[in-house]
């Protein structure tokens, strides 16, 4: 390991000197690694936001259990507790008849006039349940409202569930969506690479033939092409992440800011996302030319 | 190298039982017609080809037996000379011998030193800035041999050396070939060239049709 270590610089200054030599090619994967990588960070933004703007609707999540007129203090208590012993409550807000009654009120307005005559109790008291962020899923909400449902003094339930069943199915399609589009532009970027490589070791062949003459492992062979492949992808990413960043401040926020009147938040393109396409990039290249060098070495022995 | 048969592909026997004992530090002589079993025969030494029957040893050890990550190791203690050089085109002389250095892990400034002597011993120290393509087939032919030796390999082989040179300059191959033996280098040479191994008058073994016929 030592050795390897000690003969990295040579292996980085070969990797360099192949990419010079073939300058064209390098220019043309890397650019082709860049465009893929961009596709692929463009949609993980699109994701990043989706997935929080979904967390915030969620966050209005609330299960509504209406009592019947004559549900007594015990019932609506026994009630409570069953509810509290669901780790998934965080909270619950009690609303009488009245409270109900001007709430309702203050949602017609002008026309509140309509209730005048109608007496106190013409809306049930109700309890408001909200959830723990992290438990407002379709699974705990139906256990809770199973549980509750045909309890004593019990009216009915209201909530969103139909709502939260459709945001967890457009969560799920688009997630699904942004894997499947990535890994496919993630193997073309990895064919590309790999092609490079292979065009690499070709034009390489006779000094692969003296190094093995002269006693190279295939460890020594395989590094600097490694190296090259990790560097192309290593550079895609980089690119791949500055013309996200230009394109986000220089056209879409401002775009944003024009037509939503600033409403809309766009979560930023941040180091992770740096992180992400060059640690993507590298790897992608690392495999490509790993696989490539591991194949021609594999075929030079037969 | 004992009992040794070696089939291609097509099915044909390019060797047939071949005995081969090379001592220590001697030379030898290869020779026999083309497609004889010559190249052959040299590539079972440094481990090219593998043998389809029969044992190769090298200094002791069993070659066709080697597993494939002990090959590279094998192969730092043999010297290889071609008859097309396999000079790296876009390398200097320098940079030719130096390369085979690098591959075996020897610190540079080592390196540089252990070039520089075998650069003296081949008559070739000023020109190791030289492109290969700016030298005669001679003089590259040397620098193959610098590079062959620079390991400072116990064996030295070379498959028809001097096939691409005129006599006087196959002569002056042969007489590096010389003085390398004489530093204790064993040297195993394949050719057909009658006058070269007259020139040097050591022992010879003869192949015909993949057979030893003399030797």
């Amino acid at each position: 390991m030592s050795r390897w270590f000690q003969s990295f610089p040579y292996f980085f200054k070969e990797a360099i000197l192949h990419m010079r030599e073939s300058r064209g090619v390098t220019v043309l994967t890397v650019l082709t690694t860049t465009i893929g990588l961009m596709f692929i960070g463009a949609l993980w933004i699109v994701h990043v936001n989706v997935a929080h703007l979904i967390k915030n609707w969620r966050e209005r999540f609330q299960i509504e259990v209406y009592f019947t007129d004559n549900a007594t203090p015990f019932q609506k208590d026994a009630v409570r507790e069953v509810i509290f012993r669901t780790r998934a409550v965080e909270r619950i807000a009690e609303r009488s008849a009245t409270q109900a009654l001007e709430s309702f009120r203050r949602q017609l307005g002008p026309d509140a006039d309509v209730l005048n005559g109608l007496g106190q109790s013409i809306l049930p008291s109700s309890y408001l349940v909200v959830l723990h962020s992290g438990w407002r899923t379709v699974a705990n909400v139906e256990l809770l409202m199973n549980k509750v449902r045909m309890m004593p003094g019990v009216e009915r339930l209201r909530n969103d569930l139909a709502w939260l069943r459709r945001l967890a199915s457009v969560i799920r399609l688009l997630r699904l969506t942004v894997w499947t589009v990535s890994i496919l532009l993630g193997l073309g970027v990895l064919f590309i690479i790999a092609n490079t490589i292979r065009m690499t070791l070709y034009a390489r062949r006779d000094d692969i033939a003296v190094m093995h003459i002269v006693g190279a492992t295939d460890g020594f062979i395989r590094t600097p092409f490694i190296t090259e492949g990790m560097l192309c992808g290593f550079f895609g990413g980089i690119f791949a992440y500055l013309t996200l960043l230009l394109v986000h401040h220089v056209f879409f926020l401002p775009m944003l800011a024009i037509y939503t009147n600033g409403s809309f938040l766009v979560q930023p393109v941040g180091w992770f996302l740096g992180l992400l396409l060059v640690g993507t990039g590298a790897w992608l290249g690392l495999a490509g030319s790993a696989m490539t060098v591991s194949h021609y070495l594999h075929k030079q022995r037969e | 190298m004992a009992g040794v048969w070696k089939r291609y592909d097509d099915g044909r026997f390019v060797l047939q039982n071949v005995d081969l004992h090379v001592k220590r530090g001697e030379f030898v002589f290869i020779t026999g017609p083309s497609g004889a079993g010559k190249t052959t025969l040299l590539s079972l030494l440094y481990g090219a080809e593998v043998s389809d029957r029969g044992q190769v040893f090298i200094a002791g050890h069993n070659i066709t037996r080697l597993r494939r990550k002990e090959l590279p190791h094998l192969r730092r203690g043999i010297g290889v000379v071609f008859q097309d050089f396999k000079l790296l085109p876009k390398r200097t002389v320098f940079d030719n011998i130096a390369f085979c250095q690098r591959v075996i892990g020897v610190p540079a400034r080592e390196a540089r030193r252990r070039v520089y002597a075998v650069l003296k011993l081949v008559k070739l120290a000023e020109k190791r800035d030289l492109l290969p393509r700016f030298l005669s087939g001679g003089e590259q032919q040397r620098v193959a041999i610098a590079r062959a030796l620079v390991n400072r390999p116990p064996l030295l082989i070379a498959d028809e050396p001097t096939g691409n040179l005129d006599p006087k300059m196959a002569w002056e191959v042969m007489d590096v070939f010389a003085s390398v033996n004489r530093l204790a280098t064993t040297v195993v040479v394949a050719t057909h060239d009658r006058s070269v191994i007259e020139y040097i008058g050591s022992r010879t073994l003869s192949l015909e049709n993949g057979q030893v016929v003399r030797g």
